[in-house]
């Protein structure tokens, strides 16, 4: 944020196919609430630039940020001489809305990237904070990830010789509702093969991040091939954080240390803060 | 997400020959071949394989199974394999190999399609190069926030900071 006060832009709305703009002398500020299907903040970026000719252009970001509701954004600032374009992008589940601001008045440069800000960081996807959520972390390098229905299966570079699937479920609410025990059920379970020996005990421990964690590690057979299971369940206050390594190994050591990885490149969801009121100058 | 199955200098795209668009078409010297994309592993992959090689008899003719069995690819996936003969009818005898790829809790389809005596000549070229086929499992779009933020980390490797400013 700069230090110098923001100008209070007299915006006027007027409302677009696919969200509003916000018209003010000194600039606009294009707002699309749904941009599907999801894309990587760079391929988003890739058209913003403050036009060709515009001199002595300084790139400020992307920088990521967390909004007031607790979901993941970014922002970029690319200013010219003449010519400043400022976009921010907050995602949601499976789509993102932007915020795209053109500004041609040099003396409201600071102001619009500040305006933007605080739009971004205020915006309401709606999603509520007591569902499914993706979660940050670092898929081992080199694997390939599969969507599945709330997970993601990444697949071994070395499969189906080297067969080491692991998938990680979305994060769910600390409090199991019947549903969500419904679900898990379906999808998340594992199947009665892996019942008929006893499993590991339970390996606990706490990440850098601040994570409880538990590792259980189960074997079975299951259509006639040796299978090696671990549960990682990770969990703070607020989330469960659940995934599970799947090898044809029988290296329970390899195991715990390949998960314990892994659970060090999980980062918890943030929880809501302090709205601001990003409007504070609307005058339509 | 693709069946990647790379042909070598020869084979030219076809235009679409099914309606349902899941599959592309190829031919070289007189020999059809038939690419799907990735899909849900069929219930039932025996049934699937013999539904696809009956499929789209000429009037008239009749087909019959000369051959099924399970190979593996050079990756090692598992592929089933169905060989059928089609008599009768106007056209020639045509010889047909129908291969179901498995990979993991999805499966993939190669349709060769060809007269007898082209196919029989090519059977070994045909299969080898059916056996290099591979899943490619990336998506377009990302799949995880890590995609989504991908270049975002000051360092590679590292989890990119997402809590940088607060208005």
């Amino acid at each position: 944020m700069s230090g110098a006060a923001p100008p209070l832009f007299a915006w006027r709305r007027t409302f677009l196919g696919d969200g509003v703009l916000l018209a003010a002398p000194e600039g606009s500020v294009r707002i699309r609430p749904r941009v599907t299907p999801l894309l990587r903040l760079r391929e988003l970026l890739a058209p913003v630039h403050p036009g060709p000719g515009v001199a002595g252009v300084t790139v400020d970001g992307p920088r990521g940020f967390t909004t007031a509701e607790g979901e993941y954004g970014a922002l970029v600032n690319l200013r010219g001489e003449a010519r400043q374009r400022t976009f921010a992008a907050v995602y949601g589940d499976d789509f993102c809305a932007t915020f795209d601001a053109d500004c041609t008045t040099r003396s409201a440069f600071d102001g619009m990237r500040d305006a933007v800000q605080k739009l971004a960081y205020a915006h309401a996807l709606g999603l509520g904070a007591d569902r499914f959520r993706n979660y940050l972390y670092a898929p081992p390098p080199g694997w390939t990830g599969l969507p599945r229905h709330a997970s993601v299966v990444w697949i071994s570079p070395g499969c189906p010789r080297e067969h080491a699937l692991l998938t990680v479920f979305k994060a769910r609410p600390t409090n199991m509702t019947f549903s969500m025990r419904q679900h898990h059920r379906l999808f998340e379970q594992l199947p009665r093969e892996f019942g008929e020996k006893p499993p590991s005990a339970t390996d606990t421990f706490t990440t850098t991040q601040g994570l409880m964690a538990q590792l259980v590690t189960y074997t079975g057979v299951v259509n006639g091939r040796a299978l090696m299971v671990s549960d990682l369940t990770l969990a703070d206050q607020r989330y469960v954080y659940p995934a599970r390594l799947e090898t044809s190994a029988s290296d329970l050591d390899g195991h715990a240390k390949a998960l314990k990885g892994f659970a060090e490149r999980v980062r918890p969801l943030p929880a809501p803060s302090a709205p601001v009121d990003a409007l504070t100058s609307w005058v339509d | 997400m693709k069946l990647d199955l790379p042909l070598p200098d020869g084979w030219i795209a076809q235009p679409a020959s099914r309606a349902d668009g899941r599959f592309v078409s190829y031919s070289q010297h007189g020999v059809g071949l038939l690419i799907s994309s990735l899909m849900s592993l069929p219930q039932d992959p025996e049934a699937w394989l013999l539904r696809a090689a009956l499929d789209e008899l000429p009037a008239g003719a009749a087909a019959t199974i000369t051959a099924r069995g399970s190979r593996e690819t050079v990756d090692g996936w598992r592929a089933l394999v169905v060989e059928a003969e089609v008599t009768g009818g106007a056209a020639a005898r045509e010889t047909r190999i129908v291969v179901l790829y498995q990979f993991l809790d999805h499966g993939a389809a190669a349709i060769v399609r060809g007269p007898a005596e082209l196919v029989a000549d090519r059977r070994d070229e045909l299969l080898e190069l059916l056996g290099k086929a591979r899943p490619d499992f990336r998506s377009s779009h990302p799949v995880c926030l890590w995609e989504v933020f991908e270049g975002l980390a000051q360092k590679e490797g590292a989890l990119p900071v997402l809590d940088g400013f607060q208005p």
